[in-house]
């Protein structure tokens, strides 16, 4: 039996903030195929990890590397690029652009669109919709699809969110805390979506919701105050004593 | 989705129905209209003034309605324009296209500069650095004589001359000549500003403004893009303030001043930046306004300065939004601008 592939791996990654150590010597790795939530309680360093691994942070020691490249000094753009994209915690849409649009920009790039292209049209490039109707279409969003974003629920934009993210085309999927502030229908159907993704992509997840970590996860890497403390299937992180004191205080 | 495939649905710009419409036939036809008229409302030179401020405040628009970069310091691609204009047209250079080719590379090249110090630094530092590289760059004018004239300005510029195969060469002395000329680039600038915006570029521009990490995190280099509109914006600057030296026979130091990178963030904001008629509008109303007023009182820039403070508080999505929806002091609640 082969070895599983590593996709992405960080290396004894550390962030300071000031005096405080954010993120201490982190050492994961994500395999190829399968769905990896970070749990911890808040403060724990996950979306800061998250930051890191994109490159909108710049660790102060350690190492990234996606697939067998080194993307330790690589802008986010060009991690973007190379295949990873993620949502983000609060909903970064586009809000005075429509749902149509916020998706069209991403699935432009993901079709490898000149972004200095001047002299045409938007609307003259055809390549990319298809795309974009089709990550629409998986959120159950192309109903409201010509909709200013800012008349938007709370939850249709987080929804929109994750439909900009699938629209980049990538290979790793990082979603921040995709099912925060929706209804439990919305966490459904979200829930629903990210187990149809598991097919596709490799996905790094940071969720509160401890029921859907556990029913979808392959693997569960949990963090305490900056460091790893616990890794493992569903199954060994539910029986972690560790886990229980990061999560329950004791 | 429509039926030949493209999005519908637009906001920004972008994304929108492809084609021509009414509505947009009907804006081209009075963008037009207005252009044929303003010289019969008025002094013909003032009407030029309009046309050349015009086409610096929609290029200034490119920075601040669609990149959201709030430059203060644009004046120093409009007078570069005009002294690198200016220079060959009094030194016996006069062919069009080498002189407006000569100002578009150097105020380009002069934006590269400048925006490489600045676009990287966001909000207020952004501000300031564009604003301290206006006042280097005026001083630099103000120093170099031999080129620029120093405070004397840029005397003995003549109007360049347009060689046409079989027409001939056409001379511009003629004011009128000279105003369909301007007016003429104002409506191409105006067509390339739009495609520009509307382009994929542009709707990435938008994107930015509105969040710049998360364009960022879709892929695109974002300040590479704002680098590109900033020289864009510089270049089409620089035509305008080749126009100015040519209108008036001179490039006065004053051109290259910061209160002009003021006036056209002025006239941006007064006629609305959500389209390129707004500036253009504004451009209007505020060339219109100064030589109205200037000739009622001699402290007329009191005057001016009320009506944009009273435009701001009262009218803050700019005097075209005017046309198109009540106001919120007239419907009573008070809106956020966007910001």
């Amino acid at each position: 039996m082969t070895e599983r592939q590593i996709v992405l791996q960080a290396d004894r990654l550390s962030k300071r903030f000031g005096g405080n150590t954010v993120v201490n010597q982190v050492s994961i790795s994500f395999t190829r195929g399968r769905l990896h939530s970070i749990l911890g309680p808040n403060g724990a360093g996950k979306t800061t990890l998250f930051n890191l691994l994109t490159k909108d942070l710049t660790p102060d020691a350690g190492a990234i590397r996606l697939g067998d490249r080194d993307i330790t000094s690589a802008t986010p753009d060009q991690v973007a690029m190379l295949g990873v994209a993620r949502s983000y915690q609060i909903s970064s849409v586009f809000l005075e652009m429509s749902v149509r649009e916020n998706v069209w920009i991403a699935a432009y790039r993901a079709r490898r669109g000149n972004p200095f292209s001047f002299w045409r049209r938007a609307a003259a490039f055809s390549q990319p919709i298809d795309l974009a109707n089709a990550c629409l279409q998986r959120l159950d969003l192309l109903r409201i699809a010509d909709a200013p974003v800012k008349e938007l629920s709370y939850g249709d934009q987080r929804l929109l969110e994750i439909s900009v993210t699938l629209a980049c085309a990538p290979d790793v999927i990082l979603l921040d805390e995709p099912t925060a502030g929706l209804s439990g229908k919305e966490t459904a159907r979200v829930k629903q979506v990210i187990r149809s993704l598991k097919d596709e992509f490799s996905i790094i997840m940071i969720e509160h919701n401890v029921g859907i970590v556990m029913d979808l996860s392959d693997e569960i890497t949990v963090m305490n105050r900056g460091a790893v403390v616990a890794h493992g299937g569903p199954d060994d992180i539910r029986a972690n004593r560790d886990v229980r004191e990061a999560y329950f205080g004791r | 989705m429509n039926a030949d495939g493209e999005p519908a649905g637009v906001s920004d710009a972008g994304v929108s129905k492809s084609g021509p419409h009414l509505v947009s036939i009907a804006k081209v036809a009075c963008v037009i209209a207005a252009v044929a008229v303003l010289p019969l409302m008025m002094p013909i030179n003032i009407a030029t003034e309009i046309m050349i401020f015009g086409i610096f405040a929609m290029a200034t628009n490119l920075l601040i309605g669609t990149a959201g970069l709030y430059s203060f310091g644009q004046a120093a691609f409009f007078g570069a324009g005009g002294y690198a204009a200016g220079f060959l047209l009094a030194h016996g250079w006069t062919s069009l296209p080498l002189v407006f080719g000569f100002a578009v590379v150097v105020t380009g090249l002069l934006a590269a500069a400048v925006g490489l110090v600045s676009i990287k630094r966001v909000g207020i530092y952004f501000m300031m650095l564009t604003f301290a590289c206006n006042q280097l760059i005026y001083y630099a004018a103000y120093s170099w004589r031999s080129v620029t004239g120093g405070e004397d300005g840029l005397a003995g510029v003549r109007r360049p001359v347009l060689e046409l195969p079989f027409v001939g060469a056409i001379p511009f002395d003629d004011n009128r000549v000279f105003y369909a000329f301007t007016a003429v680039l104002f409506l191409v600038a105006m067509a390339f500003l739009v495609r520009v915006v509307e382009s994929p570029f542009g709707l990435v521009l938008a994107a930015a403004r509105q969040n710049t990490r998360r364009a960022a995190s879709l892929g695109y280099p974002v300040a590479k893009l704002q680098l590109v509109a900033f020289i864009i914006a510089g270049a089409v600057s620089g035509i305008a303030g080749a126009l100015f030296g040519m209108l008036y026979r001179i490039v006065p130091i004053d051109s290259v001043h910061w209160f002009g990178s003021a006036y056209v963030v002025f006239m941006v904001v007064i006629g609305g930046t959500r389209s390129m008629i707004g500036p253009a509008l504004g451009a209007f109303v505020f060339i219109w306004l100064q030589g109205l007023l200037s000739l009622t009182w001699s402290r007329w820039p009191l005057l001016l300065g009320l009506f944009v403070v009273a435009t701001m508080i009262f009218q803050p999505d700019g005097l075209l939004a005017l046309l198109t929806k009540r106001p919120a002091w007239l419907s009573g609640r008070r809106e956020r601008s966007r910001s």
